[in-house]
């Protein structure tokens, strides 16, 4: 990983105004939250408490995504990826030096998501809160992670951001199509077969609907074992896709 | 072009969607898909939008012309995403239960029931405003005794003394004398020791002051110890 690098990516965020833009749209959706929660009759608390997580989580999302997936493909449009090549960096340093920053990005809008939240509501704040934290970290990493893949495989900046918004949409629901499948509703063939590919493409899958659940909040950690589980798909399927987008770069012929 | 799209302004000033009533309930499933996953989130949004259901773009929709079976429905989805928080008893009990028609309040004491018997934390309460609702409101004095057996056999060792005695208040009510002085017996029996004394005290005084006659209780031994 090279230092040098980080830091340009990490300028390059600032000077996009995306972390400033992006603290603007906490503070709006912290507010809007606040608005909707006492609208409610009661639970007022909890209501604003679920209302923000759920705007913030996918604020950080798409933000990172948007962010990533215009650097990377503006990078290779002005050649900056085959300048910075040329010097001795190799490409597995550069892929994980890029990983590394973006990471870091998710890491730091994830931490002040949760101060939105401990703000928010500073009674409401326990275990259940650190482990929303910590899910949303790895959630942010994951996500980052998958939009440099697509950025890396896909030329178009469209149809990366397509493509991470559509794997996004689809882990999230991946426990409602895993239950549907399961429920032995759906006979016939066709059914079976396509039964068999979504098996399959679940396998290859992270569960994010498992992770930064906003219930958490409200009702606290009920099982420990919740956080090993979020640690170690964060940690395996970030892995997982970066050697992916590795494979990719490697292969790629300027 | 300025002044056509202020005469189209006109044309369309008044018009709002109308009221359609309570819309059909999705399954659980499409919900949670609906939030992404989220279920909370999908509990809490649909709070809120059963609350405003009648009441948004400046409308004002009056509680008997809600389909109620329809609004219960939700209730159950959005309970059946969330069975721990009381928001939506709370929403069925206190807001849509100001109803004044019976047939509607016989579904929301139907939901009231449902929350009630949930092994949560207090949820004993919506069981005994089920009963009230249906012996006060509906009016239903067999609905009534059935919600108050079933707060009766609750377990929990929060309730109050009074909601394990509720069956004998409605048994009094309905003029089943002996049957009300018998859960009354069997209440102070299975209580002896742990009832606190003016819970005793107010136990005896329901059983000679309303379920006997003050013949029957100046024959009976047990209103002997009660003065």
């Amino acid at each position: 990983m090279s230092a040098l690098l980080v830091k340009y990516v990490l300028k390059a965020a600032i000077r996009d105004k995306l972390v400033l833009s992006l603290l603007l749209l906490l503070a709006l959706a912290t507010s809007l939250s606040i608005f909707m929660g006492s609208a409610a009759n009661t639970e007022s608390d909890q209501f604003a408490a679920v209302f923000a997580a759920g705007s913030i989580r996918l604020l950080n999302v798409f933000g990172l995504c948007l962010f990533v997936i215009f650097f990377i493909r503006r990078s290779f449009e002005s050649r900056d990826v085959e300048f910075l090549l040329t010097r001795p960096i190799g490409r597995i340093r550069f892929l994980l030096s890029y990983a590394a920053s973006f990471a870091f990005l998710g890491l730091v809008l994830a931490l002040v998501s949760v101060l939105c939240i401990y703000f928010l509501s500073p009674h409401l704040f326990s275990s259940g809160s650190v482990l929303w934290g910590v899910s949303l970290i790895f959630e942010n990493i994951i996500m980052v992670s998958t939009a440099l893949f697509f950025a890396m495989v896909l030329s178009s900046p469209a149809l990366a951001m397509f493509g991470t918004m559509g794997f996004y949409i689809l882990v999230r629901m991946m426990s409602d199509i895993l239950g549907i499948l399961d429920s032995g509703k759906l006979t016939g063939s066709v059914y079976q077969a396509m039964e068999w590919s979504l098996q399959l493409i679940s396998m290859f899958l992270p569960r994010l609907d498992l992770m930064g659940q906003s219930s958490w909040l409200v009702y606290g950690m009920e099982d420990p074992s919740e956080l090993i589980f979020v640690c170690a798909q964060g940690v395996v399927y970030t892995v997982l896709i970066l050697t992916a987008a590795l494979i990719d770069l490697t292969l790629r012929r300027f | 072009m300025l002044a056509m799209n202020i005469a189209l302004w006109m044309q369309v000033r008044d018009v709002r969607a109308g009221w359609q009533n309570v819309p059909p309930v999705p399954s659980e499933s499409n919900i949670a898909l609906s939030s992404m996953g989220d279920k909370e989130f999908a509990y809490r949004s649909m709070g809120i939008m059963i609350q405003n259901l009648g009441e948004t773009g400046g409308r004002s929709v009056h509680l008997g012309d809600y389909d109620y079976e329809r609004l219960v429905d939700w209730m159950f989805l959005g309970h059946g995403l969330n069975p721990k928080s009381d928001f939506l008893p709370a929403l069925a009990a206190f807001y849509f239960g100001a109803s004044q028609y019976p047939d509607q309040l016989r579904y929301i004491v139907s939901f009231l029931q449902h929350a009630g018997l949930q092994d949560y934390d207090q949820k004993w309460r919506w069981l005994a405003q089920a009963g009230l609702m249906a012996r006060f409101k509906v009016k239903d004095m067999d609905l009534a005794l059935s919600v108050a057996q079933k707060l009766q056999q609750k377990q929990d060792p929060n309730m109050p003394p009074w909601a394990k005695a509720m069956p004998a208040y409605i048994l009094n009510q309905q003029g089943e004398k002996e049957a009300a002085y018998q859960v009354m017996l069997a209440y102070l029996k299975a209580g002896e020791g742990e009832l606190h004394p003016s819970e005793v005290n107010a136990t005896l005084a329901y059983i000679c002051e309303q379920i006997l006659s003050p013949q029957e209780a100046q024959q009976d031994p047990i209103c002997k110890t009660y003065e």
